[in-house]
């Protein structure tokens, strides 16, 4: 019977201490129960090969001692859904950022690190901040599954505080006033103070300004009558995303060749010249990765704006209820 | 062929699903007289109620803790078994139980008579 011994130990364990003798006394029992009311059936003591068929029937060890455990998991049912949608943020909302941020801080630290060289600190860095968010979000999780038995923070909520049905399209009246508002004081204040060639008094500026100058001129406008459009008619619509994709592109790429451009006129005041140029020439980076962000807000407006929408119809609330 | 055996599938899994509740209810009035574990499996097998013993065990664990059942190891036939038996408050509750099940059949009948 070594096999029903090995069988048994392999089972005792996984079974808590307190417990394993009885359990596994009763399991035994029942084997052995088993085995012989089949040999009384059969007239003749059964074969190594029939006990481990029997003993297969059974389940493995850890199968048969899981059964006698307490039910316990990491992240339960109830948070498990809630869990995998904060992990589908995960990549954009930290991983990604994270990793711009390194390459930065990475170019400013090894200025002579050949793209070779930065593309694979950025990736060993990515796979870091992978890991290391995942986990910070398993745990968090874990201790709000570990914290909701004592404090029944599932259980306690109100139907009125839940989020109110939003159409994905609406645009907030309110955000479109304000960016009028901030628009429309801007293009004045931009005319009297950015015309150039000389700024407050001590800046000079180059002649290529003039491109700056009108640019972002004119996208201000854009965005003001932009702004109008949506205060009258607060939806977004396939064709205003793609406006509002291509007038932020539009204007982050001038804001990035700005900061590369040179703007600053050297002769009338070489270390003011070289003091801009410095902080411009570290802001570029930073503005590569904000560029970066906002293109990818706009574009992802874009997809789900363009994308049919399952909304439930005021109808339905008005008329069943 | 894959809907048959997707039906098939299905209806072994509510089956389970419909026994399972129904288990607690038939190992308490098994246990109205004192069993050991593998005798009451056979009782329950004879009665078409076919139970593994991987259930069976850790459910009379479960409602020993839960004071429905008491048990004692003893010696039958050379060899040392445990024996269960409805516990007083065990007795109570499966009283309850069969009232609450005679309740379901009742209403199902009724239901599916409709």
């Amino acid at each position: 019977m070594d096999i029903i011994d090995r069988y048994l130990h392999a089972i005792e364990f996984w079974l808590p201490n307190n417990q394993k003798r009885d359990i596994i006394a009763e399991i035994s029992e029942d084997i052995h129960s088993q085995i012989e009311e089949q040999q009384s059936q059969l007239g003749r003591t059964l074969s190594q090969d029939e006990i481990e068929t029997l003993l297969k029937q059974r389940g493995s060890p850890v199968l048969v001692a899981n059964r006698y455990l307490p039910q316990r998991s990491l992240i339960g049912p109830v948070l498990f859904p809630i869990y995998l949608f904060v992990l589908r943020f995960l990549p954009m909302s930290y991983v990604v950022p994270m990793c711009a941020i390194f390459t930065v801080t990475y170019r400013e630290v090894h200025p002579a690190a050949t793209l070779g060289q930065t593309i694979a600190a950025a990736v060993g860095n990515l796979w870091t901040n992978a890991f290391v968010g995942l986990g910070i979000v398993t745990l968090a999780f874990a201790a709000l599954q570990w914290l909701e038995p004592q404090t029944h923070f599932l259980s306690n909520w109100n139907p009125r505080k839940l989020p109110a049905v939003r159409n994905p399209r609406q645009i907030s009246r309110s955000t479109s006033a304000f960016e009028l508002a901030i628009n429309l004081a801007i293009i004045p204040w931009w005319i009297a103070y950015l015309r150039g060639p000389q700024l407050f008094g001590f800046l000079w500026l180059m002649p290529v300004w003039n491109y700056f100058f009108w640019g972002f001129l004119v996208i201000t406008a854009l965005n003001a009558t932009f702004s109008a459009v949506c205060l009258i008619r607060p939806y977004w619509t396939t064709l205003r995303a793609l406006a509002r994709l291509v007038s932020d592109s539009f204007g982050s790429a001038l804001f990035l060749w700005l900061l590369r451009a040179d703007v600053i006129d050297a002769t009338r005041g070489p270390d003011l010249h070289n003091l801009i140029q410095t902080i411009l020439d570290h802001t570029f980076p930073w503005a590569v990765i904000v560029t970066l962000v906002i293109f990818a807000v706009d574009l992802y407006r874009v997809i789900r704006v363009s994308r049919p929408h399952d909304l439930v119809p005021h109808s339905l609330s008005s008329a069943s209820l | 062929m894959a809907p048959a055996t997707n039906n098939v599938d299905l209806f072994e899994n509510l089956r389970l699903e419909l026994r399972r509740g129904s288990l607690v209810l038939a190992v308490l009035a098994a246990l109205r007289e004192e069993q050991y574990g593998y005798a009451l499996r056979k009782t329950l097998s004879e009665h078409s109620l076919e139970v593994d013993e991987n259930t069976l065990y850790p459910l009379l664990r479960r409602l020993e803790t839960q004071g429905l059942l008491a048990s004692q190891w003893r010696e039958e036939s050379k060899r040392d078994r445990r024996f269960y038996r409805l516990s007083p408050e065990g007795k109570q509750i499966l009283k309850q139980l069969l009232a609450e099940w005679r309740a379901i059949d009742s209403s199902l009948t009724a239901i599916a008579k409709e």
